[in-house]
């Protein structure tokens, strides 16, 4: 009996060592696993509040069907679907408020705390306290290619998250220029001297 | 007044008067052969009839009205007033008779009714098919052209927030 026991146990340990090791292994995994979309939390407070409220959320097959429709005489509609060719995923959230202060900087922690996982780097932010105007832009990387991109925009009464999923191609986003008034961005450039900046 | 009741069963003046009555009826339903010639015209007609039956071709309202007119002919040869009114029977069944043979032979009238009903059925089907076509291609026009419009505007708000991080990034180079 008391042998009996004793194998029990020891075959409950190892069941134990074994769970434990599988979810070590599978944790990087599911965190890599995420990739470039954002896990956008439930804003409905704040989309009570808000006199406008934008919710984009658009998968690889409704891009496909949006480009279909794209009109391909048109100049602006037809760089639009170039771009389209590259995105797996197009995620949106905005509110615009009637007044300031309707929104705390706290709403968008959950947000901000993704891009400190592996794979995210901080392109560019630029930060207005006069105006009150936060913008920051992130890539994921995919090893050397850009594999999505995060906009996070908060103004005094307004607040933005931008998710494009896909190989986005920033000098493509540039040609956009002029079609949908995208502005020809020298962003790496920039980038650096904005941080030297920063750091002074 | 007094009013005398008279039983007429038992009164023997009314013997010879029943004898003479029950004579006058026996003579009128004595048998009387009617000729051959009346038996032919009579097998010619059944004749005629299954032949046109089997045909499937309605006997003529005439055929029908001679056929009636020979059963008038026997009603003829018995002089009572039952033998009358069978007669009147016998034409009443001739009419109704010709009345069914003017309507279209029953086994052509149902195939063309079930070849009616298909077609109904049919036609049915396909305006069901379209209209379900029809549904689903508005329905993929409208989400096709919801997507466009929500890629546009998705694109928008974020060169907005581009052209955000652009004037900064000039304004700091002025400022310099």
């Amino acid at each position: 009996m008391g042998r009996y026991l004793s194998i029990l146990r020891r075959h409950r340990r190892a069941q134990l060592v074994g769970t434990l090791a599988l979810t070590v292994m599978l944790v990087p995994v599911i965190s890599a696993a995420q990739g470039p979309r954002l896990k956008l939390p439930d804003f409905s407070a704040l989309a009570q509040k808000a006199s406008e409220d934008v919710d984009i959320s658009l998968d690889t097959g409704l891009l496909g069907l949006a480009a279909r429709f794209m009109d391909a005489d048109d100049e602006k509609e037809k760089a639009v679907k170039d771009l389209l060719t590259n995105l797996k995923g197009v995620y949106v959230r905005s509110f615009e408020f009637d007044s300031a202060g309707q929104y705390n900087r706290s709403d968008l922690d959950m947000v901000r705390r993704q891009f400190s996982d592996p794979g995210w780097n901080r392109l560019v932010g630029v930060r207005s306290r006069r105006e009150g105007t936060d913008v920051d832009v992130y890539v994921w990387m995919d090893g050397k290619k850009p594999g999505g991109i995060a906009v996070l925009a908060s103004e005094p009464r307004q607040l933005t998250i931008v998710n494009l999923i896909g190989a986005i191609d920033l000098d493509q986003l540039r040609r956009l220029d002029g079609e949908l008034g995208i502005p020809k961005l020298d962003l790496e450039r920039k980038k650096d001297k904005d941080d030297q900046e920063e750091e002074q | 007044m007094k009013h005398e009741h008279v039983d007429e069963t038992n009164d023997p003046r009314n013997e010879p008067r029943d004898a003479a009555f029950e004579d006058a009826l026996k003579q009128a339903f004595r048998a009387e052969d009617p000729g051959a010639a009346f038996t032919q015209r009579v097998l010619a007609k059944a004749r005629e009839e299954r032949a046109a039956q089997q045909s499937g071709r309605p006997l003529s309202a005439a055929a029908f009205g001679q056929a009636s007119a020979s059963v008038s002919e026997v009603s003829e040869l018995a002089s009572s007033e039952v033998f009358a009114r069978q007669s009147i029977d016998a034409s009443e069944v001739s009419e109704t008779r010709s009345e069914v043979s003017a309507r279209p032979p029953a086994r052509g009238r149902s195939l063309s009714a079930t070849r009616k009903l298909i077609a109904a059925i049919a036609a049915s089907l396909t305006l069901a098919a379209a209209g379900t076509q029809w549904m689903q291609h508005r329905r993929y026009v409208a989400e096709g052209e919801r997507a466009r419009a929500q890629v546009m505007a998705a694109l928008r708000l974020t060169n907005e927030k581009l052209n955000i991080v652009h004037d900064k990034i000039t304004e700091r180079e002025h400022a310099r």
